[in-house]
């Protein structure tokens, strides 16, 4: 092998294994650990403590204080410790418990690099110093226009960036700069793969290169990562990546600047490397992992029981078969926070019947909104968008759509040229001395009245500046042909099992997030969307579901939509709980009466969902005292447009569990929006091939989700992005803490904070060979299951037995867990009552 | 007693009390449970506005130009008397007011914020603190009362920097602001003592009866230097970049809007004392034209919001600098407050950018047009361009030049004296150990 072929398969080995996360600029709910879904969970998240430097379970203590509180219950933790180690003398968990290293079977993972060993021997942090010197220079060179000076450097290659850095510093910068000048001088006239290729055979161990590289890149692993993406996908950039951006290049800077840096620790503490690369280094949290994972498991179990028994609860009070006559009906997106809202939905005061689609209705787009540059991505990340859908104004709006041009126009120029020139000196005297007073303004008004200085603005905006009415081209410039709209409305609507007794109205309700000042807004958008907000999609499939042209489609694909049925796309807000009826004027004008009536009844169910909500907020004004929903529907709204707010909402927190089923099975209890809801009706899918559509697209999304959370909920600062107060954004692609830290990767410490750490539990409503024949036929959902990523489980369409996936065949699941057998009420609330009562664990 | 001295004197008590006793309550190790530290200082803001408006309004219907105010002299020993003396001037009202409106603002903002976050406790006694202190500051009527409320800003301000103990960088980086902010304070010290040597009185209303004294020129200088840590000026600048490691609430209301100005604030108060001296004044203009034009090199070099916005906010500094030296101190004024709300806006926003910039359809034709031509490029030679940003990246390496330079050498001295007088005065000891 030629050297630089090398040097390629070392990068080849890293690159997978980086933190994939977007710019935020486009962030999507990842399973961090995506590349690793091949091996057991437990061994995957070993070797990720080892990368990351983080904890990958929860402290023991935390899970001591969940058992004495009664959160783990002691005979599951008895149980889990009885099928893990069966050696142990009874009762075993006492002999857990009092010896703290029972269980404990995998040895701590050894570091390779030098910089750890040098940090026992004297006070200085390497990784400060490498970031002092790097993290400006390549955040200057990935800026995507938020420095109003753009680096000279930027179309240069890094490597070429970093020679011009280390030749511009005095020798005197910083106490290692000599040691860096004369390491760099050794390397002149070499490319940067021959660099890579010298320092790696210096300084690594033979054998170990590859992870040796890998171990080097995590020690700036944001950027890193970063740099990978952008290098693998240059469209992610906001704007533009660096015209010649290479994750080698990155490497061999983070080579040659780590071991200049060893070297000169190593002379001043009079050491060498040799020696001190025999120095045993564990990384101290990849300790006690094994025992964590019994911890974990037993977590887990103590959930599971308590939601498998409110699930068989729900499914004995199954409703008849028979639908009674709906007035209205609603396809909602399958995301956890809309089931407090469909619960809403269905109560008596609003009685509209439910269904859980994936939220981007069916539709892969990209979708480029009236005024906007950009388009967004509209469909799930595991699916490739197929077209660009454009937002037109209706015919006759011609004059609006020419002010909002005009307006627009001169709003966003002026409002980049206040930012740049409010950093520069003559402009910005100038404007600091113009804009200033008014500053105050919204000043005090954006943090005394967030909700009402919102709305008195969209008011002034809706009558001074009126946006054009719009519609979104479905056919024009390569869009969907009817064929291919009738395909996507059939598709949705049988994957959810609305195939008959259709209402009046069916309610197509899409969800998004208002939030302020937040640079993770896209973590609180709708997953099925890529964290956008779902209303394009909502427009487009009720756009689609109610032209004739389609139905005719439709019907004959045997589907028989009747024409009475009008489809009404609508958007959630799930921080506001607000419930906007979209293209209203695209509907017909004598059925203005009904959805006006459909309106106020979408608005009682979320102001019901916001007061719901309001009992997990602890600044929400108290129930009962000034119980009064006015005051908690501003609450709530205030918190959707406080600058200041980390908590908009509480997203996906105590997400644990997903169902993909008939509504009817958990419609009479309360979730507690723990759980994901899909629709799927077994009994209109003989063959079983509408259940491999309803997963596939749900349940690789709700795995996503819930280990995004549960990495940056178990180490906030390893594997989330630590608090969010100190955050700071750069390059406009993601954040930093304080001015020269790491791009922080995952979310923040507010975002996770009620969020309980479990793997999520896949119930399925299906018949066991389909269930089967789906894991045989999906890879990743095979490995999901096989290396315990997920739980499966099955509810049986017939008798309604739940059912848990134990070594290949589905088990009764009290017998896979047989600490469930003789039912105990649970001391902790783990799933709310339905009614109204207060519950703890207010954020 | 005067309307106004019980009006002042009841501003000093309602903005006291509250760091007071969350103060004490955090010495005792009890701290308040959050409801009651956000309560404490919410009251406080809502007084203090309050009171603000009716001094201003007292003030106004006076119709004098300026009214001083003593209170008996707590402290007295040696022929020395602490005595406080607070000044109700036009300048006073103008600074108080900020604070007044400035305050409240921070107050409702943190009270989210620091909802469960660890460590709110000293957070809202440090925010307390800062309020009674920049009230002693800004209603001061000689440079004693000046100096505790002074120390206390700074006090808070590094404290502050200090805020996520689990961040080592905030701990070593409020050391270093720490470091300028004592090397200045002790140059007002300086000041404040030379002046209760030479000169009859250090209050600010009889300056002028006494700037022809000689001594004058030396006292003027010391305040001058002493003025630069606050405002952040050369030399005396590298600490704020630093300072951003804390929390979002405390960069606007120390770095965009209430400790970033007293350098000005300081200036205007002393003016007769070194007004007369085209030397001071034009070090202080010299100072200030350098500030600004290096500040807005680094500024628009560095790609993150906060670095960026301190080091805008260092460049207006500059220019305020300049402003004072002319004399146009009612202009200063006016820029202190008109760039107070910009800047503390724009802080407390900073976390909108990537929003704002995506939802603005300029961006992605415009901003990338600023990419290719440059727009902000200088019109110097390309291989000067390419240097210049690169030394404004690394802030012109002044952190190190003064580290390597300043400090190490005088860190070298001290370690050389200690171990001088451990060979001299202990030989045995040294030898034993």
């Amino acid at each position: 092998m030629t050297s630089a072929s090398t040097v390629e398969s070392w990068l080849a080995y890293c690159r997978p294994l980086l933190p994939l996360q977007n710019p935020l600029w486009a962030f999507i709910h990842n399973n961090i650990l995506l590349q690793l879904e091949d091996r057991p969970f437990l061994d995957a998240v070993r070797r990720a403590a080892g990368l990351y430097r983080a904890r990958p379970y929860e402290s023991e203590e935390f899970f001591r204080r969940e058992l004495a509180r009664g959160r783990i219950d002691a005979s599951a933790l008895e149980q889990v410790l009885a099928e893990r180690l069966p050696e142990l003398p009874q009762p075993r968990s006492q002999w857990f418990l009092a010896n703290p290293t029972v269980g404990e079977t995998l040895p701590a993972i050894q570091s390779l690099r030098l910089c750890p060993r040098l940090e026992e021997l004297g006070p200085l942090r390497t990784d400060r110093a490498l970031k002092d010197l790097l993290v400006p220079m390549v955040a200057a060179w990935l800026d995507q226009g938020q420095a109003a000076w753009t680096s000279p450097l930027r179309s240069e290659s890094l490597w070429s960036v970093f020679c011009a850095t280390v030749d511009s510093a005095p020798h005197w910068g910083f106490g290692w700069a000599s040691a860096l000048k004369a390491r760099m001088a050794s390397h002149a006239r070499r490319d940067v793969l021959a660099v890579i290729e010298h320092e790696v055979r210096e300084c690594a161990g033979a054998g170990s290169e590859a992870e040796y590289c890998l171990e080097t890149l995590f020690t700036l692993k944001g950027w890193s990562g970063m740099i990978h993406r952008l290098e693998s996908e240059p469209a992610l950039a906001p704007l533009e990546a660096p015209p010649r951006i290479a994750l080698a290049d990155w490497l061999a800077v983070l080579l040659v600047a780590q071991h200049a840096l060893e070297e000169w620790l190593l002379a001043r503490y009079g050491a060498s490397r040799a020696a001190l690369r025999e120095v045993p280094c564990p990384v101290a949290q990849t300790r006690g992992l094994a025992r964590a994972h019994l911890w974990q498991e037993a977590y887990e179990r103590s959930f599971g029981a308590v939601f498998l028994e409110r699930v068989e609860r729900g499914i004995a009070a199954r409703a008849p078969a028979a639908r009674p006559e709906r007035r209205a009906q609603a396809l909602v997106c399958m995301d956890d926070r809309e089931e407090s809202f469909r619960r809403a939905l269905e109560h008596a005061h609003c009685d509209i019947e439910t269904f859980g689609a994936v939220g981007f209705f069916g539709i892969d787009m990209r979708f480029e909104a009236l005024g906007r540059s950009q388009a967004t991505r509209q469909c799930p990340p595991v699916i490739e968008p197929s077209r660009t859908l454009r937002e037109h104004a209706l015919d006759g709006e011609g004059a609006a759509l020419e002010r909002m041009r005009r307006t627009t126009s001169t709003a966003s120029a002026a409002s980049l040229a206040t930012y740049y020139s409010s950093r520069t000196l003559v402009r910005g005297v100038a404007v600091s001395l113009a804009l200033g007073m008014l500053g105050f303004l919204p000043l005090v008004l954006k943090t005394a009245q967030p909700a009402r200085l919102s709305r008195w603005r969209r008011w002034v905006t809706k009558r001074a500046f009126p946006r054009p009415r719009t519609r979104i081209e479905l056919q024009r410039d390569g869009g969907y042909s009817l064929d291919e709209q009738a395909r996507i409305v059939h598709g949705v609507l049988t994957t959810c099992g609305l195939l008959r007794d259709f209402a009046p109205l069916v309610a197509v309700i899409a969800h998004g997030s208002t939030s302020s000042n937040n640079p993770f807004r896209h973590a609180y958008g709708c997953g099925a969307c890529s964290g956008n907000n779902g209303a394009p999609n909502a427009r487009a499939f009720a756009a689609m579901a109610n032209a004739p042209e389609v139905r005719l489609r439709v019907a004959a694909l045997g589907l028989d939509l009747p024409a009475t049925t009008l489809f009404v796309p609508c958007l959630h807000d799930t921080a506001l709980d607000s419930v906007d009826l979209l293209d209203r004027e695209t509907l017909p004008a004598v059925r203005r009466e009904e959805l006006a009536q459909l309106e106020q009844r979408l608005l009682l169910a979320g102001r019901r969902n916001a007061a719901e909500r309001c009992r997990r907020f602890e600044l929400a004004p108290a129930p009962g005292v000034h119980g009064k929903l006015e005051a908690l529907l501003q609450h709530v709204e205030d918190r959707g447009h406080d600058l200041a707010q980390p908590r908009p909402e509480y997203g996906h927190n105590r997400v644990a569990a997903c169902i993909v089923g008939r509504r009817e099975l958990t419609k009479g209890v309360s979730l507690d929006r723990r759980s994901f809801l899909v629709s799927y009706d077994p009994a209109t899918d003989p063959d079983g091939s509408v259940l491999s559509a309803a997963v596939l697209g749900s349940v690789p999304v709700a795995v996503n989700i819930a280990m995004d959370y549960y990495f940056s909920r178990v180490d906030p600062e390893g594997f989330g992005a630590g608090s969010k107060l100190p955050l700071n954004i750069v390059s406009l692609l993601g954040v930093i803490t304080g001015s020269k830290s790491d791009l922080r990767i995952g979310l923040s410490r507010q975002m996770v904070e009620l969020h309980e750490p479990m793997r999520v539990l896949v119930l399925l409503e299906a018949a066991t060979p389909h269930v089967l024949a789906l894991l045989a036929g999906h890879a990743r959902l095979a490995r999901l299951v096989q290396n315990g990523w997920m739980q499966l489980g099955r509810i049986d369409p017939v008798e309604g037995r739940v059912e848990l996936l134990r070594d290949g065949c589905f088990l009764p699941w009290r017998e896979a867990w047989p600490e469930a057998r003789e039912a105990r009420p649970s001391r902790v609330d783990m799933l709310a009552p339905s009614g109204d009562a207060l519950i703890g664990g207010r954020a | 007693m005067s309307l106004l001295a019980i009006l002042v004197a009841l501003a000093l008590i309602v903005a006291a009390l509250p760091p007071l006793v969350l103060g004490v309550a955090l010495l005792l190790g009890r701290p308040l449970v959050e409801r009651n530290s956000v309560l404490a200082a919410e009251l406080q803001s809502i007084l203090m506005l309050a009171l603000g408006l009716t001094l201003t309004l007292a003030h106004a219907m006076s119709g004098r130009g300026a009214a001083e105010v003593r209170l008996p002299p707590p402290l007295d020993f040696g022929g020395y008397q602490w005595v406080p003396v607070l000044l109700v001037d036009w300048t006073s009202i103008a600074y108080l007011g900020l604070v007044c409106v400035v305050y409240p603002a921070i107050v409702r903002f943190s009270i989210p914020s620091f909802h469960r976050e660890p460590g709110a406790a000293r957070y809202w006694f440090l925010v307390t603190l800062l309020a009674f202190a920049l009230f002693a500051t800004s209603l001061a009527g000689n440079l004693d009362v000046l100096f505790v409320g002074w120390e206390l800003v700074g006090l808070c301000s590094v404290q502050l920097i200090a805020f996520f103990r689990s961040n080592p960088r905030g701990g070593e980086n409020s050391l270093r602001a720490l470091v300028y902010y004592r090397t200045c304070d002790a140059a007002l010290l300086g000041a404040l003592v030379w002046l209760h040597g030479s000169f009859p009185t250090a209050e600010f209303l009889r300056f002028h009866e006494d700037s022809g004294q000689s001594s004058a020129l030396a006292v003027g200088a010391l305040v001058l230097f002493a003025s630069l840590a606050k405002s952040a000026q050369l030399p005396m600048s590298p600490w704020l970049h630093r300072a951003m490691e804390g929390p979002a609430a405390s960069s606007a209301i120390f770095y965009g809007a209430l400790s970033i100005h007293l350098g000005p604030l300081l200036l205007i108060r002393t003016a007769p004392l070194w007004m007369a001296f085209p030397a001071i004044r034009l070090a202080c203009a010299g100072i200030g034209v350098s500030t600004a034009v290096y500040a807005s090199l680094v500024g628009r070099a560095r790609p993150d919001a906060k670095t960026s916005l301190a080091y805008a906010a260092m460049t207006q500094l500059g220019v305020m600098y300049v402003e004072l030296a002319l004399g146009w101190h009612e202009f200063a004024l006016l820029h202190v407050w008109a760039h107070a709300g910009l800047r503390t806006w724009q802080f407390l926003r900073s976390s909108s950018l990537i929003q704002d910039f995506q939802s603005n359809p300029l961006v992605g034709a415009q901003v990338s047009a600023r990419f290719r031509l440059g727009v902000e490029t200088l019109s110097i030679p390309v291989r000067w361009q390419r240097r210049l940003h690169l030394a404004a990246l690394r802030l012109f390496w002044l952190d190190a030049l003064q580290w390597q330079f300043v400090a190490r050498p005088w860190l070298a001295l001290w370690r050389r004296l200690a171990s001088l007088e451990d060979r001299v005065l202990a030989p045995e000891r040294r030898r034993s150990r």
